[in-house]
This record gives structure tokens, C-alpha cells and sequence, in this order.
């Protein structure tokens, strides 16, 4: 009785939401959207024409606390195109401290299924986590070997700007790829009160924000020659942007890796934007118009 | 700092062999190419992130034990168990999830060289018999970490003897480049080694703790060095 009792009292919330996005004759539409919790999502947009469908995911508290675990799930069938984004920055609010009343743990996961000559960009907004949370991000992606993926992770650890360092907190970003259910990239950044990563000139190097872009087409979209010269070309911006020293460029195989290391979201989020106009006409046949709510 | 005792046990007849076959494996003579690849040490010095013995020792030992704890030791101990079980499928697995864990076209690319480069000295060892593992291996991409717990097997080295190894090599292949690159004295680079030894006896017990859903540890700043030594004008290592 007195386990039950404390197992009812411990506080965990369980949010999902699962969308479908199909491909027609009318273009790429929001066919299934199954929600459990918090999370939920407007209708898809179509400020490029029908062919592409941008998707705001909500969240309507913002935060995630101890016990929270939210899982989004989204799946594109073949040849639809989806680009998915967030309102607001993601919250890992402070951890609580007793563990009488939960696990600490707070979790959100996402599942991004992209079918064959689908073409998928996942874009949220800053995940700011706070000192003192217990936070992992999972962001597990799984591509056709024909599908298309742009997408980023961008992460702010405390709030520096007031005076809020990051010092006892736990974060995990784990960014996993997979084509045609071989994985391709596995990335796990961990910062931990143990480890000094933040702080160390082979870890963070004392930076709060971290972010990765990363870039997949197949072979017929984007040849190796072509991939070089963009290489080329963005090295390039980033250079006229005076951000060599924020921004690295590589590849591995079909996978195109930009890293920012620095102290700004928003300066991130400046490059990432610029890079992605010079990626889009090659990857997607599109030009790279901003979503509009990334300017408010 | 008082430097560890470890008591040698010769009880197994075999010991001077494995012995011998771990120093063989871990010799910088092995021609395996590890002396071209400074693993982002190049860019860091090129920086000056590293500048002298101490900023080279917390590079090293901070590499140890994040990237190299988590990632590649206990990586290496999936392979090393799934060639015992003969369990090919585990292994590919294993092997595809290392390689996915490079950061960077010239950390993957090294890796891949290494690999490489290990297998095809292994199947030219006349007295070593690869028939089991070139199942294993059906001439795709290879890990250095896969080749080496290869390596292990048909040395015959159990899987604490080949993260011991693993970790000497990585060592020794670092030092030899900070060596030439900060630069550091013979004397420094071989108390540089003596120190950092003495940590990889945690690395291996920190690896061999870990669930499978933990395994990997990214070092961003060295990912992104990694990326831009790609670009660095004059330079005397490949990654």
C-alpha cells in the first residue's frame, strides 16, 4: 500500500504526439496527428506552395521538469516534404532535488521516419537548459538512402547572460542517423559536473552554446564534386562573417557536419540561417526563404 | 605522484607469449600508419590550445577519459566478445557504430586508413589464421578498433590485455605527435607516457561500467579542430 502510494505521488508526465505527413496529388498534407499531453501542433503552412508543408510543433508549458518524458514522432512517406520548427525555445528546467518524489530525469525524444524520396528539415528553435537540470535530448533520425535531411540541434547551457552559469547541471544530446537502417552518425555530447567538458579546450572550451547541422542526400541529388564545392562556398561565408573561429565545415561521406561552438543562440542561429540558404537550392531545389516566425 | 606497482604473475606458461604478442601489437614499429594522423593534436598546437607538457597531458588525459573511455574502450570490448561468440552480425553492428562516431572526414578517414591497414598486415601473417574472421570482415569499411580486437583474437590477448593495448597505442601515437608539434623533449614526452598510464586502468573500468545506451562521448572543440585542420596551410600530420 505504502508503495503504491508513493509511486501515485511521484510526479511524471508522459507527453506524446505522433504525426503523419503524405504526399498527393494536392502535395505534402498533415494526414494524422495523434496527441497524448502537452505537445500538439497547428496546421501545416504553405508559404512555398503545396509541395512543402511547414510544420509548427507547440509546446504549450515550454518546460520540461523532473519526470517529464516527451516523445515526438514524425513520419514522412514517400516523397513528401516537410519543414519542421518551434515557436519558442525549448526549456530543461532546473532538476528538483528530492528524489523521494521522482527520478530527476527529464527526457524528451524525437523520432523523425523519412521515406524514400522524402525529404524532411528539422529546425527547432534553442534548447536552453538550466543549471541544475538532468536533461537528455535524443534526436534518432532514420532515412531512406533516397531521402533528404537538413536538420539542427542548437544547445545553451544556464543562462549566462544573467549571471547564471552552468555548473552542476547534466546534459545529454544524442543525435543518432540512420540510412536504410545502417547508422551513419552517432553523436553524443555530455556534459556532466564530472567530466569538465565545458570547460576544457578540447570539450566546450568554456562556451555555453553548441550546436550541430547536419545535411544528408543521396549521391544523385548531391555528387561528391558538388558537396566539395559547397564546402568550398561556405567555408567561404563563414570566413565573410568573421566565424572561422565559431564554425567548423566537414563531411563524412553523404553527410554534411557544421559545428558552432560560441556564446550566442542567436548569433548561431544568424549563421545556421545563412548556411541553410546557400544548402537548400542544392539539396532541396528551393530557395531558402525564413519561415516567418523565425523572425518575430 | 608515487607510480603504481603492478606485480607481473608468470603462473600461465603462456604469459611471456601473450606478453610478447601485446608489445608486438602495440609496437610503434606495427605498420599500421598511426604515426600520420594526429588525431586534431596539429590544429590544437597550430591554436595554441597546446603550448607546453601540462596543456599536452590534459589533452591526452581528457581524451582518455571521455572519448576514448566511452566510446572506442567500450566499443572495443563489443567486438572483442562478439568475435569469441562468433556473432558476425554483432560485430558489423559494432563496427558500423564506431565509425559512425567520427567526427569528422579526417577522424573517420584515419580510423578507416588504420583499420585498413591492420586487417591487410593480419591476413599476410603467414603463421595467423584469419578463415574464422574474414567472415567477420567481408572486405567493407573497417574500424582500427575492429581490426584491433581482430588483432586481439588471433594474438590470442583476453579483452582487458587488448583495451590495455588499445590505450597504450593511442597514447604513444599522441605523445609522439606533441613530440614534434609543441615541441617536447624526449625526456618530457617519456614522463608525459609514464603519467598517463596511470589512467588507464580508470578508463577501462569506466568503459567496461557502461549500458550499451550510453556508450559514446563526443568532444566538440575537437571535432571542429579536426574539421579545420582539413584547411591548415602548412601541416605534417593527415588529420
Amino acid at each position: 500500500m505504502t508503495t503504491n502510494l508513493a509511486t501515485t505521488l511521484k510526479r511524471q508526465w508522459l507527453a506524446h504526439l505522433g504525426l503523419t505527413l503524405s504526399f498527393s496529388a494536392h502535395g505534402t498534407q498533415l494526414v494524422r496527428t495523434k496527441r497524448n499531453g502537452p505537445l500538439s501542433v497547428q496546421k501545416a503552412f504553405y508559404p512555398e506552395g503545396r509541395d512543402c508543408a511547414h510544420v509548427y510543433l507547440l509546446h504549450p508549458p515550454a518546460g520540461i521538469v523532473s519526470g517529464d518524458e516527451l516523445q515526438v514522432e514524425i513520419e514522412l512517406t514517400p516523397k513528401a516534404h516537410a519543414l519542421i520548427t518551434t515557436p519558442g525555445a525549448n526549456r530543461f528546467y532546473r532538476a528538483r532535488d528530492d528524489h523521494n518524489i521522482g527520478a530527476p530525469e527529464q527526457r524528451q525524444t524525437t523520432r523523425l521516419q523519412v521515406a524514400r524520396a522524402a525529404k524532411c528539415e528539422h529546425f527547432p528553435l534553442e534548447t536552453i537548459v538550466y543549471e541544475g537540470a538532468a536533461a537528455i535530448n535524443k534526436v534518432d533520425v532514420h532515412l531512406h538512402s533516397d531521402s533528404v535531411y537538413l536538420g539542427w540541434d542548437i544547445s545553451c547551457l544556464g543562462l549566462p547572460s544573467a549571471q547564471q552559469p552552468f555548473e552542476l547541471g547534466r546534459f545529454s544530446q544524442l543525435t543518432q542517423i540512420y540510412c536504410d537502417d545502417k547508422i551513419i552518425y552517432h553523436d553524443r555530447v555530455a556534459i556532466n559536473p564530472n567530466n569538465q567538458l565545458q570547460q576544457h579546450s578540447a570539450g566546450l572550451a568554456g562556451n555555453s552554446v553548441f550546436a550541430t547541422f547536419v545535411a544528408y542526400a543521396p549521391v544523385d541529388i548531391v555528387t561528391d564534386t558538388q558537396r566539395q564545392e559547397l564546402i568550398e562556398t561556405l567555408r567561404h561565408s563563414i570566413q565573410e562573417q568573421n566565424a572561422e573561429q565559431l564554425i567548423s565545415v566537414t563531411h563524412i561521406k553523404q553527410l554534411l557536419i557544421i559545428r558552432y561552438l560560441g556564446q550566442h543562440a542567436e548569433q548561431c542561429k544568424h549563421l545556421f540561417i545563412l548556411l541553410w540558404q546557400q544548402l537548400r537550392p542544392l539539396y532541396l531545389q528551393k530557395d531558402g526563404i525564413q519561415p516567418r516566425i523565425w523572425h518575430t | 605522484m608515487v607510480a603504481t606497482v603492478i606485480p607481473i604473475h608468470m603462473t600461465d606458461s603462456q604469459q611471456p607469449l601473450k606478453l610478447s604478442r601485446l608489445l608486438q601489437l602495440c609496437s610503434a614499429n606495427l605498420p599500421v600508419g598511426g604515426f600520420s594522423f594526429s588525431q586534431g593534436l596539429e590544429y590544437a598546437v597550430e591554436m595554441g590550445w597546446i603550448n607546453n607538457a601540462a596543456s599536452t597531458e590534459s589533452w591526452v588525459a581528457m581524451n582518455l577519459s571521455v572519448a576514448i573511455a566511452h566510446n572506442d574502450l567500450a566499443i572495443l570490448k563489443h567486438l572483442h566478445r562478439s568475435l569469441t561468440l562468433k556473432d558476425g552480425e554483432a560485430f558489423q553492428r559494432w563496427n558500423e557504430q564506431i565509425l559512425a562516431s567520427r567526427e569528422s572526414y579526417e577522424l573517420h578517414m584515419a580510423d578507416v586508413a588504420m583499420g585498413k591497414a591492420l586487417m591487410r598486415l593480419l591476413d599476410q601473417l603467414d603463421a595467423a589464421d584469419m578463415t574464422v574472421y574474414s567472415l567477420f570482415w567481408q572486405r567493407q569499411e573497417i574500424s582500427f578498433v575492429s581490426a584491433f580486437a581482430i588483432a586481439a583474437q588471433v594474438f590470442g590477448l583476453d579483452v582487458l590485455s587488448a583495451q590495455s593495448g588499445y590505450c597504450w597505442t593511442y597514447l604513444d601515437n599522441q605523445i609522439a605527435a606533441a613530440t614534434k608539434l609543441v615541441p617536447l623533449g624526449q625526456t618530457q614526452s617519456q614522463n608525459l607516457l609514464f603519467n598517463l598510464s596511470e589512467q588507464v586502468e580508470l578508463a577501462i573500468q569506466t568503459a567496461n561500467a557502461l549500458e550499451d545506451d550510453e556508450i559514446g562521448a563526443s568532444m566538440p572543440h575537437l571535432a571542429m579542430a579536426s574539421a579545420w585542420h582539413e584547411t591548415q596551410y602548412t601541416r605534417l600530420f593527415r588529420s
